[in-house]
This record gives C-alpha cells, sequence and structure tokens, in this order.
C-alpha cells in the first residue's frame, strides 16, 4: 500500500431500510422482473435526487448508522461509477459555491476534490459517500412521498415507467 | 483431452418396471447416430435417465445421504412390475438381485458400469467391468473421469430431462457451465490443489512445527480453524440440498403449469385458450426484455434528458478550460525536494523549498489528480446511447398489451364449469406457492454461494453476521465464526487463520510459498478458461446458426452461465424454450467434440413433453441437425409428434414392453426392434410407478 493510500478511508454507503424493504418486495413477486443489486436501485434513488436539488436546494439528512449496504460498487453501477462521480462531485461542488467557476478559484476546487475523491473502494472519500447517501435519501423520500409515491408500484416495469415520468417533471 | 464415448448398451434388472431387458443401440439397422426407445408412459424413463446421469459420474446412492434427489431416486427404482397388482404373477422370492447398467464404448474399448442396489434399495453401489478387469467401484479410464467424475451438472446438460426445460435456463447457470468448463479445461486439479492441498500441507506442517507462539495460542486458532471446516460443511451440504430441492421445485411448477394447460385445453375453449396463452406468452417476455431494457439504459447518467445532464457537461467542460485542477502532483513536488536537491541536480535554496512545500500544501495526490482527468475525459466524450423517454413509452404499451392478455384469459377461464374453475383456482395457488418457493430458494443459493464481493457487502448483515469485523476483517471468535452463512467469506477466515496459525508455527516462509504457488495456479486456470470460454463460444455459435434459431438468437456471453442476444443485439435473455434449449445443448455438445476433441452421447427424456404445436418444429429441426450419437426416450403419443424425424433413414426405433399384459398373465418386459413394433404398439393397461412407502 502506497503512503497516499494509508490515509484513505473506507466507508459504506447507507440506505434507508424502507428502500431496502421495496426492492425486497419486487424481488418476492414472481411476476415482476428486478433490480439486480440493492446499490443499483440506491443509484437511481441518489439520481433523482441529484436531478431534483436542482429545483429546490434542500438535502435531508444521511440515513444513519445501521443502514449501511455495501461498500463497493455492483451491477451496472460499477459500470457507472465515473459518471456517478462525475455527477455528485458536481453537485457538491455547486453546493459549496463553486457554481461559477473560474481559474483564480483553482486552489478552493483542488482542495474540496481533493476531499471528495480517493483512489480506492468506491474512489469516494466518506464525504463523498455521505453525500451521495443524502441525494439517494431525498431520490427515495421523492419516490415514497410519503407512502402516496410511485413505491407502491407492484412491479419494476411500472415503477420504470413511472421513474421516468417524475424525471421528466423536473426538466426546465 | 481425447473422448470419445458412445452408449453400446443399457440393461435393466429387477429394477423400477423391469425383469430382465437389455436394449442395445445400432441393433438392426445402420443409421449411424440415431435410436429412439418407445415406453409407454409411467414405465421408468425419467428414472432411468437420473440413474444415467448420476452412473457416468460415480455418484453412489443411498438413502441416507439426503436432499430430494437420492431417497426418490432409489425409491423410485424399487421393483414393482409383476408383483405390483393385486394378482401379482411372481412373488419377491423369484426376484434377481437388481441392478443398472450401461455399456459404453470408450475410446474404443468396452466398460460397464453398474449401480447394484441392496434388497431394500438403500443404497446402489457401483461396480466397473473394464476391458480385462471387474472392478467393485467406479473406475474409469482418466478420458473419461476427467469429463464426467463428480460432474452431475455436466452429465444433467447431456442427459436431458425435458421437466426442467424453458425455466430460466437452469441448467445453464453460472455454476453448471463454470463447472463444464473447469472439467473440460483439465484445471481442476490446480483449483483442488490451492484450495484443498495446498492449505492441508501448511496446516499440517504447522501442527508438527517448532512454534514461536504460545501452545495456548495455537491451541485457540486450530480450535477455530475447526469450526471454519464445520461450518462450511454444515453450508455445504445445505447449498447440495436446496440445489436438489430448487430442480424438484421447478419441476413441480413445470408439472403444475402442465396441469392448468391440460385443463384449459380440455374444454370447449381450447382454441380461444391456446390464442389467449400465446398472445399472453408473447407480451410476458416483450415486457420482461423492455424492463431489463429501460433498467439499464436508466442507471446510465448520459441517457438522462439533455436538460437534466448537460448541466453537468457544461460544468466539467468549463473546469476544462479553466484548467481546474491546475495542480500539480503531490508526489511529483515531493520528488522534486528529495535530499534538498532538485530532480536537474541543483541544490534546492531554502527559499524555493518553502515555495514548495507551500504547493504541497494545495495539491492533490496522482490519483486524484489523474481521477479529475479521467472523470473530464469521460463527461466529455458521454454521449446519449438510448433514449429512455421512448423506451418507457414502449414498455408503457407493451404493458397495456399484457393486461389486456392476461384480462382476455380471466374471461375465459370465467367461462369454465365450475369443477374446472376450482381445479383451476387450487393450481393457481400452488403455483404461487411454487413460485414463492423458488424464489427463497434462490436468496438461500445466493447467499451461500455468492462470491460477488460487492454482493456479500450489501448483504453483509444477513449472510455474515459477526463473522465479518468492522474495517471489513474476518472475525476469529468461534461464536461469530458460526454467524457465517457465505462460502466465500468463510473461506477468507480460513485464510486468515491460516496465516495466523502459520505465524504462530513459525512457518510463515513456507505459507508464503503456498500463497505464491496458490497465486499461479489461479492465473493458469483464469487464462485457460478464458480460453476455452471464447473458443466455445464461437464454436457454439457456428453450429447454433444451423438449428434455425427463433430471432436469430445466438450466444451473448458464457461467464455468467450461458447468456443469449437476439440478432438485434438489444434483447439479452438467460431463458429459453424447450426446442430452444435443446439447440443450445446440441450446440454445445457439438462444438466442444469440435474444439476439444470430447464426443459424448446425448439423451433427450420426453423431448416432446408439454410442447405447443409451434414449438414442436423447433425441436425436430434440433433434432434433425444434430450430428452426434442422439438416444430420444419417448411415450406412445410422441411418436406422431415428430414425424420428420421419427421415419426410417432418421433413427433406429425399438419399444420396451410387455407382450401379455392380461392382469394376472403379464409377461415380462421385452425390447422389440424395428418400424412395424414401433408404429403397431397400442399400450393397454398402466405401469405408472406408484410411489412405495
Amino acid at each position: 500500500m502506497s503512503e497516499e493510500n494509508v490515509s484513505e478511508t473506507t466507508g459504506y454507503f447507507r440506505f434507508d431500510d424502507n428502500a431496502k424493504a421495496f426492492v425486497n418486495k419486487l424481488k418476492n413477486n414472481p411476476d415482476s422482473a428486478n433490480v439486480g443489486t440493492q446499490i443499483e436501485f440506491y443509484w437511481l434513488c441518489a439520481q433523482l435526487g441529484l436531478v431534483a436539488y436542482s429545483k429546490d436546494d434542500s438535502l435531508p439528512q444521511a440515513p444513519p448508522a445501521g443502514t449501511e449496504m455495501t461498500d463497493d460498487w455492483a451491477g451496472e453501477t460499477r459500470k457507472n461509477q465515473f459518471l456517478i462521480r462525475a455527477f455528485v462531485m458536481y453537485r457538491y461542488l455547486c453546493g459549496k459555491g463553486f457554481e461559477d467557476i473560474h481559474a483564480d478559484m483553482a486552489d478552493d476546487i483542488e482542495t474540496a476534490m481533493d476531499g471528495f475523491l480517493q483512489m480506492t473502494g468506491t474512489h469516494l472519500t466518506l464525504r463523498g459517500m455521505k453525500e451521495l447517501d443524502k441525494f439517494a435519501q431525498k431520490g427515495w423520500d421523492i419516490i415514497h412521498d410519503g407512502g402516496k409515491g410511485i413505491s407502491r408500484s407492484n412491479s419494476l416495469s411500472l415503477f420504470l415507467v413511472k421513474y421516468v415520468e417524475l424525471l421528466s417533471e423536473f426538466e426546465e | 483431452m481425447t473422448l470419445s464415448c458412445k452408449i453400446k448398451r443399457i440393461s435393466w434388472e429387477w429394477v423400477i418396471n423391469f425383469e430382465n431387458v437389455v436394449w442395445e443401440f445400432n441393433k438392426t439397422s445402420n443409421v449411424p447416430n440415431s435410436d429412439t426407445i418407445l415406453m409407454r408412459n409411467g414405465t421408468g424413463k425419467t428414472t432411468s435417465l437420473k440413474l444415467l446421469q448420476r452412473l457416468f459420474t460415480g455418484q453412489e446412492l443411498s438413502m441416507q445421504n439426503g436432499g430430494e434427489d437420492d431417497a426418490g431416486i432409489l425409491k423410485r427404482c424399487e421393483y414393482k412390475g409383476l408383483r405390483a397388482v393385486s394378482a401379482p404373477e411372481i412373488d419377491d422370492s423369484e426376484m434377481g438381485t437388481p441392478r443398472f447398467s450401461v455399456t459404453l464404448d470408450v475410446n474404443g474399448e468396452e466398460y460397464t458400469l453398474f449401480y447394484v442396489f441392496d434388497e431394500i434399495f438403500s443404497t446402489a453401489k457401483i461396480h466397473t467391468q473394464g476391458p480385462g478387469e471387474f472392478y467393485d467401484y467406479y473406475k474409469m479410464p482418466d478420458e473419461f473421469t476427467t469429463a464426467f467424475e463428480g460432474n452431475l451438472e455436466f452429465s444433467k446438460l447431456i442427459f436431458v430431462d425435458t421437466q426442467t426445460a424453458g425455466l430460466g435456463m437452469e441448467r445453464f447457470n453460472k455454476q453448471v457451465i463454470d463447472d463444464l468448463f473447469m472439467s473440460l479445461s483439465n484445471v481442476k486439479v490446480l483449483r483442488s490443489a490451492r484450495t484443498t492441498s495446498i492449505p492441508q500441507i501448511i496446516e499440517e506442517v504447522a501442527d508438527k512445527a517448532k512454534r514461536s507462539g504460545s501452545a495456548k495460542e495455537m491451541e485457540a486458532v486450530t480450535q477455530q480453524l475447526k469450526v471454519v471446516k464445520r461450518v462450511k460443511e454444515k453450508l455445504e451440504t445445505k447449498l447440495e440440498k436446496a440445489n436438489g430441492d430448487l430442480e424438484t421445485a421447478i419441476s413441480d411448477l413445470k408439472t403444475t403449469t402442465e396441469k392448468i394447460k391440460i385443463l384449459r385445453g380440455q374444454s370447449k375453449l381450447k382454441i380461444k385458450y391456446d390464442k389467449a396463452l400465446k398472445a399472453r406468452n408473447i407480451a410476458k417476455q416483450r415486457v420482461t426484455n423492455s424492463t431489463k431494457d429501460i433498467l439499464v439504459a436508466i442507471g446510465d447518467p448520459q441517457n438522462l434528458p439533455e436538460s437534466l445532464w448537460y448541466p453537468v457537461k457544461d460544468y466539467y467542460a468549463l473546469l476544462a478550460d479553466q484548467r481546474i485542477p491546475e495542480a500539480i502532483a503531490r508526489e511529483y513536488l515531493g520528488a522534486v525536494i528529495e535530499g534538498g536537491i532538485c530532480i536537474c541536480g541543483e541544490k534546492i535554496s531554502p527559499k524555493m523549498d518553502k515555495c514548495i512545500h507551500e504547493k504541497m500544501e494545495k495539491s492533490m495526490g496522482a490519483g486524484v489528480l489523474s481521477e479529475v482527468h479521467v472523470l473530464k475525459d469521460l463527461v466529455k466524450k458521454a454521449t446519449p446511447r438510448a433514449d429512455i423517454k421512448e423506451l418507457k413509452n414502449l414498455l408503457e404499451a407493451e404493458i397495456d398489451s399484457l393486461d389486456t392478455a392476461n384480462t382476455q384469459l380471466s374471461a375465459l377461464d370465467s367461462q369454465l364449469d365450475s369443477d374446472s374453475k376450482d381445479s383451476l383456482e387450487e393450481l393457481g395457488g400452488l403455483k404461487v406457492t411454487l413460485g414463492a418457493q423458488i424464489t427463497k430458494l434462490n436468496e438461500d443459493i445466493l447467499m451461500w454461494s455468492c462470491s460477488d464481493d460487492g454482493t456479500i457487502k450489501t448483504n453483509k448483515k444477513k449472510w455474515l453476521g459477526r463473522s465479518m469485523k468492522s474495517g471489513d476483517k474476518p472475525a476469529e471468535g468461534r461464536g461469530m465464526i458460526d454467524d457465517c452463512k457465505n462460502l466465500y467469506w468463510l473461506e477468507q477466515i480460513r485464510k486468515h487463520l491460516s496465516k495466523k496459525k502459520a505465524k504462530i508455527a513459525g512457518i510463515q516462509a513456507l505459507d508464503r510459498a503456498g500463497d505464491v504457488i496458490s497465486a499461479v495456479f489461479e492465473h493458469v486456470e483464469k487464462l485457460v478458461l478464458e480460453s476455452l470460454q471464447s473458443k466455445l463460444k464461437m464454436e457454439t455459435d457456428k453450429h447454433l446458426s444451423k438449428y434455425n434459431m427463433q430471432n436469430e438468437l445466438r450466444i451473448h456471453s458464457m461467464d455468467q452461465g450461458i447468456k443469449m442476444v437476439d440478432g438485434s443485439n438489444r434483447f439479452v435473455q438467460s431463458g429459453g424454450s424447450t426446442g430452444e434449449e435443446l439447440s443450445i445443448i446440441m450446440s454445445l455438445v457439438e462444438a466442444i467434440s469440435s474444439s476439444i476433441d470430447l464426443t459424448v452421447p446425448m439423451i433427450i427424456d420426453n423431448p416432446t413433453k408439454g410442447l405447443g404445436e409451434d414449438k414442436l418444429e423447433g425441436v425436430e429441426n434440433s433434432l434433425n441437425s444434430f450430428n452426434h450419437q442422439l438416444i430420444l426416450m419417448i411415450y406412445d403419443t410422441e411418436r406422431r409428434l415428430l414425424p420428420n424425424y421419427l421415419t426410417e433413414g432418421k433413427t433406429d426405433p425399438a419399444v420396451a414392453f410387455r407382450e401379455s399384459e392380461e392382469k394376472g398373465k403379464r409377461s415380462p418386459y421385452v425390447v422389440r426392434y424395428g418400424w412395424d413394433i414401433f408404429n403397431s404398439y397400442t399400450p393397454k393397461g398402466s405401469d405408472r410407478i406408484e410411489e412405495v412407502d
């Protein structure tokens, strides 16, 4: 292990237990196709959260300890992990006030990036993972909508149709 | 490996329903590669097939083994025949020793494998008659055992029970295909060396070594390793049982589905049902395919609608324009000032030193720096691969079609008479129960056997319990090890404890040597398997092209079991119809033969069972295109279903039957060959096997 890696951290993505239960609900329906792994659904939630953030600039708390899910990318998220990191880092940097960037902010942006990315595990630092957890929570809150949302779908097919419709609501 | 194997003879002696019956391949004509045996339904074809599957692999049978498999097969093997009715023709004292055997031509030499049953059918031992010697155990040539011994999945693959066909391609799952490649490529010995022999040698040496640690420490770790071994055995037993139960549940589900089909087919509404079912199945398959498509597309951020993704794209373009990050990697700056000398050789002044240190404070590591550059580059190149709105519209339309098809089916069900309605409801309930059972078994099997790191950690709480400590370290406490329900993680615990033991014993050098050798073996295994996989994929596809597959179906990949893809390259599927599955098996068998010189027979039990007329043509085409030894075991009504295959010049027919079936005067089973008897034979009465208590 290089000296650089010594300072790197390992941690778990955390995901709302109700969201995990939703994935299991679909899994137990023999007439429904399944999401491959929990983290693939986690990403769908996070993606919705990232998109929805532009409307209200608000973020919920990340899920608490005890909701740990995985410490690595799996399934389709493994393939898409670079763009996923790019998306969440974009939101993170904007949230830090680096929305309109110019060269004289370089040092501060670099420091922020350095605290957000690392070279092992998910390539996100604990801070980066926690940030993504918050977006996943935001997305799940929209999906669940206090029990009235699209999480009432009993099959993945219906859920995905409604998910695309939800995404469209955030288009400008 | 060169193996040419053909079945010459199958014999039944006082097993199932047979007294003393011998069937011989190519007995009466010279159609070189195809024979068909006709036996009426319930005689024992499937039981015979299961015996052959296990006999080839050297698996002895015992009631003590547990699970459905052995007990179920042994129960069915118990001779009923002429003593199974109210007026039996023989009594028990007239029975001979129960045996079942298959005689093979293996690379030009004759071998016979026997199952010899005990009197109460609680065990079946294997004996072997080789070219010159007899053995009271399984003793086949190396070329044969390399392919078959302990490889039940391969055996099941080529001796096909169509009961389990068309249900998610269970026969082509990852474990089956990995095991198959492992056997075919002769690397099983490497795996066994690195997973069993090397750790065993190290542990033995550790036990005998002069210790550098205390006796107490040594005792503790030895006990912990014993717990690992015990838990491993427990999990392996559960896994084996679950695999057997899964097979049974899948078969029961298919039987239930068939019963529903028959019930509907017997009504006056048959034509309407056939039409509605066909429409429903097509609609369902489309919904499944489109769901998978949209799921993949939607998880990829570059497919988001422009207005949602473009701000990200613009942002990274701006970062690139502004040359952010402009940092120099801190590792590079560290190298510049190493020892107070610049890399150019000049001595660094205190002022320069201070400046470089300030830069280092602000800089990022080389890894993170390159990661940001990769992100910028990938975001720049990202373009939509799929239109998710279009996919959503398509899926929505397909869901509507499925709903319509289901409504039509329900409307037909409501027109049935009340008895049929009740039966249908009962079968529907059973189907749901079996579906849930299969889901649960699949979940359990995944929990015990999964080796994907990400998936294991996702299910950490349930699968690993306390056996994974914080920081993902393997636990050492005996109670904690007991919590582990995953064989892969258990192996990590074993490795960890073994290292600890080696350290206490002071044999780290030997332990490290073991690691190195294991790593080399693993690497060789990987290369050999990858090469075989790619060769077989290419060859199987080549052979598959002659099988007239629907939608130009071909092999997509073999690393996660066999996955198929259609001609448009869009729909990846892991399931197939019976006809498709048979074509894939046949192509694979032909590919194996042409790639690695391994020629094996195929047996298909009830090739048309449960098939609609639209599927029969596909099966018939597959049979006609196969070039190796092929034996069909059929029942009487299947004769008319394959008219273009069951004809002179294509196959040699035989019938196993009783010449007299009159109650109290039944004659023993005989085998007769030729088209006359094959076409004229009409079964009377029933030999259906009832469960024997």
